[in-house]
Order: C-alpha cells, then structure tokens, then sequence
C-alpha cells in the first residue's frame, strides 16, 4: 500500500491539527453572519470547538471499543463495506465543501488586495500546485511541514495582535454577550463546521497518529490551542472594533492590522501576515485533502493515494473557480452545507459510532456468555 | 530513453512500495519501514572470488604477472628472482617507486636468503611468513585477483616453488605531502589540521581522536579499474547495525570502473542523487569526523582523496561548524543566528526583492521607493534579467577566482567586485541597488560552511527568483512551502533531514541555539 502514512509524531499531529482548527475557525466564516447581532465569538466559537470536540470524543470512543483502527474500520464494522463506503463517500462530499470554502475565502483575499489585475484562474493555479504537492507527498511531510512552519504562523499572529495594541478600547467589546444566549449558541451550534473537517480528519488518520489512546491525547492539546488562539483573537478583534462595523469587514483581521497598526517598522505586517496566512490555509486544505483521500482509499481498497489526492485538489480548486463562474447558482448546496455542515457531518460519524458501539457490546456479552457456557 | 521512462513508470506505478528509502528506527514509536527496499539494511556479505588460484611453480605465477603488467612494454615491474634459505627457488615483484626497497632489501631478501627452513616443510609460505621475512605486516593469499591488485598497491609479492601460496608484504612507500592545515574549513579555535591523500595517515589522523577500542575501519577495494581502498569507519555497537549494513550495501552496489575521490563515492552512494540538497557531509578535517563518530554515525575514506564522507546528516548538520562547539555558549549561538540569515538570505532574498518591485509596491515606503526609481531610471534591462545577470557574473568572478592560485585569485575578487560593478552601473546595464542587493546574496552564501550546500543555494535562489517574478509573494510563498515539503520529506541513510525538530527527539546535540555542553557519554537516540 502507497498510502504515505509515514511515521509521525506527537507534537507534529498537534501542530497540524491545530493549525487547521484555527485556519477554519478564525478566517471561514462570514463577518455578516456573525457580528451583525453583536459580537459574542470569543464565546461562541470555543463553545463550536467543543461542540465538534465531543463528535470526535464520540467517535474515538467507538473506536476504541470496537477496536477499530481509524474512521473507515469503524463504519466497516458498523456498516459492513457497502454502507461504509455509502458514508465515506458522504463524509469526504462534506470535508471537500468545506476546504473548497476556506480555500475560496483567500482566494478572494489574493484577489481584492494583491493581484487585482490577474484571474482567479492564475491565482489558483498556485493552490493547486502546493495542494497536489503536499497530499501527494502525503502525512509525514504535511506533518513535519506544520511544525515547521507553525512557530512562524504563530510568532507573526502574535506579533500581529500585539501590534494592534494602541487600538483596543473595552467600550467597543459592548453588547458582552452579543443578542442574547439564544442567537449565541445558535451561531455556535452552526460554527460547529468550522471545526468538525479537523477533528473528523484525525479520526480519519488515526492509524498514522499511532492508534485511538494516541489520537485522543493529540486531540485534546490541539483543542486547548485552537480555544486559546480562537477566544483571544475574537476578544481583540472585538476590542479593536464595535459589531457593526466589524460587520461590514469582510476579513477583520487584515483589517485591523491595516488600519490600527502603529506606526513603526512593523506596518507592513499585515501584508506580510496575509501571506503567511494564505500558507497556513494551504497547509491546512493540504491535511483535508489527505485525509479525505485517505478515507476514499481505505473505503475502496486503493493501493495508492497519488491519484485520489490529484483528483480532490483539482476538485476543490474547481469548486473555488466554478464558484466565481456564471454556473456559480449550481454550486448554492456550498451555502446548504455552511448553514447546516454540522448536522450534516456529525449526524452520520454519531450515529456510525453509536451503531458500533452498541455492535461491540453485543459482541462482548456474546463472547461473555461462551465463555460462561464453557466453564 | 528506456532508463528515462523506466524511472518515470517506477515513479507512478502503484504497487507496494512507497519509495525506494531505506528508514532507521525511529524514537517515537518506531518499526521498521514496511515501505523500504527488500534489501534494505541487510547484512552485506562481499565476495568469496578465490576460484583463480595460483601455480605452484613461481616461474610460471611470474609469467603470467609479468604478461599482465606488460613487462615487454612497461618497466615498472621489477622480478627478482632469489635463493629462499639458500636451496628454494623464490620470486619477488614489485612496482618500482611504489615499495620501500629499503624493507624489501633488508626484511625479505637478506632474511629470505639467510634463513633456514627445515626439510619436508610442506606450507612453505606459511613457515616463511612466520619465521623468516621480518616485515611487519604480511600476508597470504592464493587468488590470482589478490595478487592483481596488491602489486600496484605498492606491496611486494613473494612466489616459493612447491606452493600454490604466496605471501604479500606491505612495503608502500610513497612520496605523499605532510599533513597540513585545512584549506576549505578555517577556524580560529580548534585544531587546523586536515586530511591528506593517504588514506592509512588519515585513518591515524582520526584515531588521535576517538581512543575507543571499538573504532572500526572496513577496507574495501572499489573501482575495477582503480581497486581503490575505501574505508568505513564506525564504532561497533555504538552505530546502528542497520545503518552500517545498509551503507555496505549501497557501497557494493557501485559498480563503476574506477574511483578516485570520495566525491564520486558520495554521489553514487547518495539515495537521491539529484537532489538539490546533500544528504552526506564532506569535510577535510579529522576533528570533525571524530565528533560525528563518536555520536554513532559513518566515516567513508578514500584513499587519494583529502576529504571524507560523514552520513547520515541533517540539515543542522550541514549548518554547523566545529567553531560553534569550541566557542562559548552564547558566541557560538550568534554565529549559528548569523549563518542561518545568512543562508535565508542567499536563498531567497532576490525573490523577495523581484516580489516587491514588480508586484508589491506597498511594501516600500515612498523613500525606497523613489530611490529604486531613480537608480533604475537609466536602465534599459527589465529587472529580472538584470537581477540574473548580475548573479550570473557574480558566479563567474566566483569560478574565476578559485581557478586562478594565489594572490592572483584574491585579486579577481576585488577587481570583479569594485571594477566590473562600478563598470556595470556607469553603463547603464543595472543599477546600484540592484549590485548591493546580490552582493548580500553573495555573502550570505558563503555563511553556508558546506561547500555543496553553497553551490545548491545558487540555483535554488534562481527557483526562487522565478516564483517570485511569476507570483510575487503568493508564487514565493508557495515555492516556500514545496520547497519546505520536499526537505520534510528528505531522509539521508534513513534519518529524516529536519531532525531533530522533526521528528522531535531527545537528542541534546545542538540546533540552532547551541546549547550548553554539559556530561554528555549517551548517544543520539535517532542514530540508534
């Protein structure tokens, strides 16, 4: 089997999953949808991690106790193999509208701020390099890439938010909690897939994470990040500027770095950290891409990784094209899954795992009472 | 053409195995790599070739030596023939300049011919070797290949009628230079001195070192031309035996005629050859091979050549220089700081520069800015010919200056760099900012300490230049990170080229920040 598992370690997966995490949870999102009732972000967002978090608890603890060896064992065991593959297919469908989403969000940023004069067309034919490149090469070096290159995103996003110092005002944080509770965990019920791609691809390639004990272990340092980086950002964002005119922003970030950055030798980190950003976002799509790919290998038993990976990355990268096309209402089911991409991607991994769970105890109650007949 | 496409379809082909790399254990979690070549780090096992005996008339072992050197045209082969304890008929030969006639005077045929031997003695060469012939070193052999390749070796070979035997005497003596300091890896702390071409003085060069009785030196004859001694050096138990194995196995695989320098021995031994990155470090000083044996790594020396071989290596490895050990803590990690900007900017600040100028202007503040614009008012070349231009000719003074000896070479440097680019910007052909801009580059190339990794660094920064000048920082950025792909990817003999960062290890050898030396007697856990 060529599927580039590779052998990776602890603090590699964290730095990956991480990144992910933060790359969907801070950049994917659209500005109207969440700031139009009242900023309250810092709070709902860590509350969707978590939300996604307990999906994955839901489904590691499956397969631990059907001693299943990644995502597509368990629905092989739950499911057997044609239901199985039914549900792989259903789940990659899901993990590639998202990537295609966050790929498309600096695509558009590449667009409107830097290249204004080129296509869409050249621009993702840069993404499309990095992304064959990287699922191709497969888990290890995606892996060894994000520790690499994770200090650097995380040294230029401090020093980002540092920078912005002078332009936090406690005033701006005003309504606290946003519209109210209700509208709060509603946006953080529906921000659930922003961070459900990450924590379903680590189930996906929990083999290459050295089994289910190993995976939950990573699981959990890259949830404590991604709340920290996610609340801390959304908390100075909300400082640096009210709801509604972060609102109208259409990546507040960059803007505020833009805008209330001082005036020193630094005031081009927002230039320089949009960039870094587009890497991070690649890097992150990169790590979908593989997981998806190795999701479809294991449901239908491919040797090699090499031409799935291709096919999804040029898949992707021509939902972000077609997205910006004239057919660009045929593609409106992206909008269906950013709406209810919770629902959609952890109803069948809860109800995969529940199915498993309840198969294994039967099992085990079966086996009890052989032995029991035996003695 | 058939070889191209047979690499191309192995490349594409998607049956087991992932590549073709052989894997060390790994700290974490580690098993052997179920994707490695069949024959990775198996137990190499040489050649028993002795079908091709010898006669056990000396006369008729000579004639055939003698049609073989071609003695009617070349007179290098001197045969004397000579009494063995005034009643056996013996024959010495050997290459004239390449025996010590002294030792094969005194020690072989003043003791051979006043020895005695008694009656009936049936291993003739046996009795001679141990109680006749003085030398210090003697052996026996009874192939013909042996004796082939032990005459041009410098040693002298000794036929006895009535053995099928024969004994080879090791008189080398050649004229060789004395051991002095290295020319390629100055320092100003440590030891100067450098490895020279023989390959017996460099191995003692090493032994000054590494006092451990379990330094071990394989010799291998390479080349079928050449028969060059190769040595492998390791410490037994202390180096990995997959490792050391799996090095035998790629040196056995080279089949070339001949081999005269450790270089050609790199490159064929290399798993990928063709990468623009080295996976072995040469070097021509012995301190620095003792280091990285003492860590459990391999030595390759080849006899003739002043360098040798360190592997596996890291990128770290690569980066560092013994002056970083033998300074203090805090000097030696702001040289490591500096060399690695250094390299940062060799590789990839023409990139970043064409990035600005043509796609970024942003960037600059209106000061720059309008200081680029005027200096390139003149200028007629677009900037990146001119950027590449001016590379171009700084690679050129460059070669010019390593060519020409002496002081002589020196002075290229300086009328190459203040002549020619004053020259150059006087006519309009580029501007000044521009020649400042590949001098840092320049500099910053020679912070690399590894010669190879200086010459990659040249066409690297061209890969970059062109991303850049395509994509302005979205094609940099991504020509970054294929680029930090493929040396994620890079292992040299089965060790991942980012360790110890990644993969993380516990290895206390130091990175980028040197970090104290403190009672160190393990070894690093990923040479394990």
């Amino acid at each position: 089997m060529n599927l580039r598992e590779g052998r990776v370690g602890n603090g590699e997966c964290v730095f990956t999953l991480v990144i992910s995490l933060c790359m969907s949870g801070l950049f994917v999102f659209e500005s109207i949808d969440a700031y139009t009732h009242g900023n309250s972000t810092y709070i709902s967002l860590p509350i969707a991690c978590i939300l996604a978090f307990s999906v994955f608890a839901v489904g590691i603890f499956a397969m631990t106790r059907s001693r299943s060896s990644d995502l597509c064992a368990m629905c092989s065991y739950a499911l057997g193999k044609t239901g199985a593959a039914v549900v792989c297919v259903f789940i990659i469908v899901i993990i590639l509208a998202c990537i295609s989403t966050l790929l498309n969000k600096f695509l558009n940023v590449m667009y409107s701020y830097f290249f204004q004069d080129a296509s869409y067309y050249s621009l993702a034919a840069f993404f499309l390099a990095v992304l064959v490149v990287f699922s191709c090469m497969g888990f290890e070096t995606v892996n060894r890439a994000a520790k690499v290159l994770g200090v650097v995103f995380l040294a230029t996003h401090i020093l980002l938010l540092v920078n912005s110092f002078s332009s936090y005002e406690t005033y701006k944080i005003y309504p606290i909690a946003g519209d109210g509770m209700k509208s709060m965990l509603r946006f953080a019920f529906e921000s659930g897939i922003l961070f459900l791609p990450g924590f379903v691809s680590a189930l996906i390639t929990a083999k290459g994470m050295h089994g289910t004990h190993n995976t939950s272990r990573i699981a959990v340092k890259a949830l404590i990040f991604t709340v920290i980086i996610c609340t801390v950002t959304q908390l100075l964002l909300a400082l640096s500027y009210p709801y509604d005119d972060i609102a109208k922003l259409y990546m507040p970030l960059y803007r505020m770095s833009m805008v209330t950055g001082e005036e020193n030798f630094l005031v081009r980190l927002d230039k320089i950290s949009a960039f870094i950003w587009v890497a991070a976002a690649l890097l992150a799509c990169s790590y979908y891409i593989y997981s998806a790919s190795l999701l479809y290998c294991r449901s239908f038993r491919q040797v090699d990784i090499r031409p799935a990976s291709c096919s999804l990355s040029v898949i992707v990268i021509m939902l972000c094209l077609l997205s910006h096309s004239e057919k660009r209402g045929a593609f409106s089911w992206l909008n269906f899954v950013g709406d209810y991409g919770t629902l959609l991607l952890a109803v069948p991994i809860i109800a995969v795992s529940v199915i498993a769970i309840i198969k294994s105890c039967i099992q085990r109650s079966s086996l009890g009472e052989v032995g029991h007949a035996n003695i | 053409m058939n070889k191209f496409f047979r690499k191309i379809a192995f490349y594409f082909r998607f049956d087991n195995s992932a590549t073709n790399n052989f894997e060390l254990l790994e700290t974490e979690f580690g098993e052997p790599s179920k994707s490695a070549d069949e024959d990775s780090g198996k137990q190499y096992n040489p050649k028993d070739d002795t079908a091709d005996t010898l006669f056990y008339e000396a006369d008729k072992n000579i004639d055939r030596i003698k049609t073989a050197f071609r003695t009617d045209i070349s007179k290098d082969l001197v045969v004397r023939d000579f009494m063995l304890c005034g009643r056996i008929h013996a024959t010495l030969a050997f290459i004239n300049g390449m025996a010590d006639n002294e030792i094969v005077n005194n020690y072989i045929l003043r003791d051979g011919m006043n020895g005695e031997i008694p009656e009936g003695t049936e291993d003739l060469c046996k009795y001679a070797v141990e109680h006749i012939f003085t030398v210090n070193d003697m052996s026996i052999a009874c192939d013909y290949d042996t004796v082939r390749k032990a005459l041009p070796d410098g040693k002298t070979i000794i036929f006895i009628d009535g053995d099928p035997h024969c004994c080879i005497a090791d008189t080398r003596k050649f004229p060789q230079r004395s051991v002095e300091a290295a020319e390629n890896e100055k320092g100003v702390l440590g030891p100067r001195e450098a490895f020279i071409e023989n390959i017996r003085t460099n191995i003692s060069l090493i032994r000054r070192h590494v006092h451990t009785d379990d330094l071990v030196c394989e010799m291998r004859p390479m080349g079928e031309e050449t028969s060059t001694a190769v040595g492998i050096l390791y410490r037994d138990k202390v180096a990995s035996e997959s490792l050391v194995n799996e090095v035998k196995r790629k040196l056995a695989t080279i089949k070339t005629g001949s081999v005269l320098s450790t270089g050609i021995i790199n490159q064929m031994a290399e798993p990928k050859p063709f990468s623009p990155i080295p996976q072995t470090l040469l070097t021509e000083k012995p301190d620095r091979c003792a280091s990285y044996l003492l860590d459990g790594h391999v030595v390759i020396l080849c006899d003739g050549s002043p360098l040798a071989a360190i592997l596996p290596v890291t990128l770290f490895s690569l980066m560092s220089t013994p002056e970083d050990s033998y300074s203090r803590q805090v000097t030696g990690t702001v040289l490591r700081i500096i060399r690695y900007i250094g390299a940062l900017i060799s590789i990839i600040l023409p990139g970043i520069f064409i990035a600005i100028v043509m796609y970024h202007h942003g960037f600059l503040s209106s000061e720059m800015l309008s200081t680029l614009i005027t200096s390139r008012k003149m200028v007629f070349i677009p900037i990146g010919i001119e950027l590449l231009l001016l590379l171009f000719v700084f690679q050129l003074v460059r070669e010019a200056g390593m060519r020409v000896p002496g002081t002589v070479g020196q002075a290229i440097g300086i009328i190459g760099g203040l002549v020619l680019g004053q020259a150059v910007v006087s006519a309009n052909l580029a501007s000044s900012v521009v020649l400042i801009l590949v001098a840092l580059t320049g500099l910053g190339t020679f912070c690399i300490p590894d010669y190879s990794t200086q010459i990659s660094s040249v066409y690297l920064r061209i890969i970059f230049m062109i991303a850049g000048w395509m994509g302005g920082f979205l094609g940099l950025g991504c020509a970054w990170l294929i680029f930090t792909a493929y040396i994620c990817t890079l292992k040299s003999f089965g060790v991942p080229f980012l360790t110890p960062y990644a993969p993380k290890s516990k290895s206390k050898r130091m990175n980028v920040l040197r970090g104290p030396i403190n009672n160190k007697t393990h070894k690093e856990d990923y040479m394990q």
